[in-house]
């Protein structure tokens, strides 16, 4: 009877035990794929807010939100005319955008701010862009980055020929060529804009004026705050060559071998009659209008409408914004490196031959006053001990 | 008492052996998860090419092989023979971002009874057209216990220069989408790695003897010659010009002051001038060009200088 029971009990104990190990193992599984449940649940939901959060930085302020912009993003600051494509990959504005959402935990980096600057000048994490928005999302207690570049910004410069305006250059053909076959370029669309510069001063502790409007291009800085500038985004200071390349309409030769490019003074037209710019320097009877403003903002524009930002009625064929008019624009030119100033600006009226791409001045890039232009026999009225506004556009190599 | 102790003994090694009491089903849902959840955020992909991307992997039978490196982890598969299982493993890499070699006896991921496994890469070029809202992502086809499995990964993070398609730019096309699909990329912040070297900033060698110091140097055969580290240059890169290559020639970290005297010319082409050419650094040399009076030279470096 004895023996019975030990046996009865040794069999009852291991069936316990037994049991307990198996509720054991089974709670651990159940609790492992809960988990990793929990942890793919979580990645799809962080890819779908990222798919909004990207078409948003892309896309910007739809036409419908644009209008009522200063109310419904009061942060951007904007004062005067902006174009919507402003608000492309603008942090400022994914920031009111972030504001909004509700869905997730995003830390802040600062009083307000839901994101972060994140420059190779400031950080050693590997295999990062040169510089790139960081949003920090919390999410069960996993952090979580999600880093957006700036891809509204540059544009390719496709492979060919370009002719360069040498200050020689009197005929319709180019006597300076070049070109960039195996090499790719990418250039600024835009001038850059007073945002990106405070942006810059911010982040790398600049001992710099900040300047506002901030849609408003960047146009007082000196020549080696626009190369250190250039570098913190990982580019150099656009060159002549490049800018007036991207510039030009190309000729349909241009991929060709050796081939003769004629010159077209004016980004949007093959032919100069077309131009309102060639029909004001011929004093044709005609009167600037707005529109024409959005195009090139010359002098008499001032008394038309105000400046236009961002203005992206301007396009050249690759997609360059703001080629004539608006503030004088400099660059790197190392061929003829006393010809660094895009002539064409809202110091010249409208009839004035400077209106023409490739015509050049020469700044000395250490201060802004009209002495630190060598104008020749171009000087305008009114410049004179006035701070002149100079803005500047990026560029950089890459490899495919 | 001993039985008792036997019996215990017994329920443990019982247990051990059946992998923590998981159901096939189990076996094959922990295998999915567990794999979306590591490889959702790698970006760089190098596929072993002996394995065409969608096809079924049948040889050679019984053998490991590696199919894929990613940024942290090495998958292999031991392809089934009459004799032995397939069994898919997924292994993290060693510290020194390598992938331990082949057999590996204790995966990090592993699922056996696998046979016709085949996996592919998808991108948003289908027939060479672009599809807008296509997902990156990975997809995986097999037989686990004779029944049929596809897990789908969608890679956010999926570097894009795997795809011939993309290699060449476009035009209109902005460079913050060359790596990363619309510029976005998404990590865990317990993942982040440091570098343990400052970002490379120094394009002339410092005993100012005006030598270059390259982050990427080719040769005549258009071979690179050592590590193209330009991908590291903390302000950009600028080529100089020796060797007409598809890529271009070498190449320094920005900033440099190219046209001046003294440094390296810049770049101009030879195309313009209706010629074609593979060596480019010879005197007065069209491919480069200089500021004002300047001729262009060739170093004792092989590199176009401006005099």
């Amino acid at each position: 009877m004895k023996k019975v029971k030990t046996v009865l009990f040794t069999l009852l104990l291991t069936l316990t035990v037994f049991g307990v190990i198996v509720a054991s193992f089974k709670w651990t599984n159940w609790k492992k794929l809960n988990k990793l449940d929990k942890d793919v649940q979580v990645i799809s939901k962080i890819n779908v807010f990222s798919e909004t959060l990207i078409k948003k930085w892309e896309q910007g302020a739809s036409a419908k939100e644009w209008p009522s912009i200063k109310n419904s993003c009061p942060e951007l600051g904007i004062k005067g005319n902006v174009d919507p494509s402003y608000s492309k990959c603008n942090s400022t504005y994914l920031n009111c955008v972030l504001k909004k959402q509700k869905e997730f935990n995003i830390l802040q980096s600062k009083e307000g701010l839901l994101y972060s600057v994140v420059s190779r000048a400031s950080s050693l994490e590997e295999d990062i862009p040169h510089y790139f928005l960081r949003i920090l999302l919390e999410v069960d207690g996993d952090l979580f980055n999600i880093d957006l570049e700036d891809i509204c910004r540059d544009v390719y410069l496709p492979q060919k020929i370009y002719g360069y305006k040498v200050k020689k250059d009197t005929k319709r053909k180019f006597s300076w060529v070049w070109d960039n076959f195996n090499r790719n370029i990418f250039i600024d669309k835009f001038l850059v804009t007073n945002r990106e510069v405070n942006e810059w001063i911010t982040t790398t502790n600049q001992n710099l004026e900040k300047h506002s409007p901030n849609e408003r291009p960047a146009v007082f800085l000196k020549k080696d705050k626009m190369h250190q500038y250039c570098a913190f985004k990982g580019k150099i200071l656009a060159s002549a060559q490049v800018l007036e390349a991207a510039s030009f309409y190309p000729s349909l030769s241009s991929v060709k071998p050796g081939s003769t490019l004629i010159r077209y003074d004016y980004p949007w037209v093959r032919r100069n009659k077309k131009s309102f710019l060639y029909n004001l320097l011929m004093n044709k009877d005609i009167t600037l209008s707005k529109e024409n403003c959005k195009r090139a903002y010359v002098q008499d524009c001032f008394e038309i409408t105000p400046f236009f930002n961002h203005m992206t009625k301007s396009s050249s064929w690759s997609g360059i914004f703001e080629i004539l008019g608006g503030p004088f624009e400099t660059f790197e030119n190392n061929l003829e490196t006393d010809r660094n100033l895009r002539a064409s600006s809202f110091y010249f009226p409208g009839n004035h031959s400077v209106h023409k791409i490739g015509e050049k001045l020469s700044w000395d890039g250490v201060a802004h006053l009209d002495k630190n232009i060598e104008w020749g026999s171009e000087k305008p009225v009114g410049v004179g001990g006035r701070s002149l506004e100079i803005g500047f556009r990026c560029m950089k190599y890459a490899q495919n | 008492m001993l039985r008792t102790k036997l019996a215990l003994i017994f329920i443990l090694i019982f247990t051990t052996s059946c992998k923590q009491l998981f159901t096939d089903d189990e076996l094959g849902l922990v295998f999915e998860k567990t794999l979306i959840s590591s490889l959702s955020y790698e970006s760089t992909f190098k596929i072993n090419a002996a394995f065409p991307l969608g096809k079924t992997i049948s040889r050679p039978v019984g053998v490991w092989q590696r199919l894929l490196e990613t940024d942290n982890y090495c998958m292999d598969y031991r392809i089934p023979s009459k004799k032995k299982t397939g069994i898919i493993t997924l292994v993290k890499k060693e510290a020194n971002s390598i992938c331990p070699a082949l057999p590996i006896y204790e995966p990090f991921l592993s699922l056996d009874n696998i046979s016709d496994f085949n996996f592919k890469l998808l991108n948003n070029f289908i027939s060479g057209k672009k599809i807008r809202k296509a997902t990156y992502g990975m997809s995986l086809t097999f037989l686990y216990k004779n029944e049929k499995r596809k897990i789908e990964i969608t890679l956010v993070n999926m570097n894009r220069k795997i795809f011939k398609e993309n290699h060449d730019f476009l035009k209109y096309q902005s460079f913050g989408t060359k790596y990363w699909k619309k510029g976005l990329r998404i990590s865990r912040v317990k993942n982040r790695k440091i570098r343990t070297n400052p970002w490379l900033v120094q394009s002339l060698k410092k005993d100012s003897s005006g030598e270059l110091n390259f982050c990427e140097r080719v040769d005549r055969t258009c071979k690179v010659i050592g590590k193209n580290s330009c991908y590291e240059c903390l302000a950009g890169w600028i080529p100089v010009v020796d060797f007409n290559c598809p890529n271009g020639g070498s190449k320094v970290c920005a900033p440099i002051d190219c046209g001046k005297k003294g440094m390296p010319a810049c770049p101009r082409g030879t195309k313009w001038k209706g010629v074609e050419m593979l060596e480019l650094c010879f005197d007065n040399s069209p491919a480069g060009f200089c500021e004002g009076e300047l001729k262009t030279m060739c170093d004792d470096n092989k590199v176009l200088i401006c005099n």
